[in-house]
């Protein structure tokens, strides 16, 4: 066995021995966490600007 | 409020673990928001390191079983069972914790650790983080249907960047 099917053996036993109610908890944890790193809320104006700029940025090699 | 990855952490260095901060909540922390609810950790492969980090994983009443019959606290499993394998993949009061003892595509715990970065989350806990192109030699390692583009296209363009 690889270490790479080891992983991913692992991960599938964990998943398929937490209930789905702790999946969802360990989710929105890991979410309200990587929230409160972060200087500005996501949804504060200034970070939608900067993601909307991201975006746009990504069109611009598209439409080029 | 303690924020749960958090007190993974904090309880890892209440118990003096040796780990090193790697893969998607590195990534998040260092870098950019990103999806993951799972903390890895590489710990230093010592027997004395191993002891703590049993013990700090029986105060996050942490679970594991070699088979899915066999899933349960780690606390009733007889000191040293960190031997077991090379990663075990655990739930813990905090969340989900995947412990490796060695990662693919490095070598030496000691030489990663000598690159790492003393970092902190926004609440203050301390924590070593893998250093980017440590993080990018292990996306290398992994297959490439495996490897997240997302994350290498990202720590390419800070090498390029310089």
């Amino acid at each position: 066995m690889t270490d790479d099917d080891l992983c991913a053996l692992e991960t599938e036993k964990r998943e398929r021995n937490i209930s789905a109610l702790d999946r969802w908890r360990f989710i929105q944890d890991a979410i309200a966490f990587a929230d409160a790193q972060q200087q500005r809320s996501r949804n504060h104006p200034l970070s939608c600007m900067e993601h909307e700029r991201v975006l746009l940025e990504s069109l611009r090699g598209h439409q080029d | 409020m303690t924020v749960v990855p958090d007190s993974i952490m904090a309880t890892m260095n209440t118990h003096q673990v040796e780990y090193i901060l790697l893969g998607g909540m590195n990534f998040l922390l260092r870098h950019q928001p990103v999806l993951t609810y799972d903390v890895d950790v590489w710990i230093q492969d010592t027997p004395e390191n191993r002891t703590r980090c049993e013990q700090a994983l029986i105060a996050m009443e942490a679970e594991w079983g070699k088979t899915d019959t066999d899933w349960g606290p780690v606390s009733r499993f007889q000191p040293g069972w960190l031997e077991l394998q090379g990663v075990f993949a655990c739930a813990t009061k905090y969340g989900a914790l995947d412990i490796f003892r060695t990662v693919k595509g490095l070598d030496s715990w000691e030489c990663c650790r000598s690159r790492a970065e003393v970092c902190s989350t926004a609440s203050g806990t301390a924590f070593q983080s893998l250093c980017d192109a440590d993080m990018l030699a292990c996306q290398y390692a992994l297959e490439e249907s495996l490897r997240k583009m997302d994350r290498v296209r990202y720590l390419e363009g800070l090498n390029h960047d310089g």
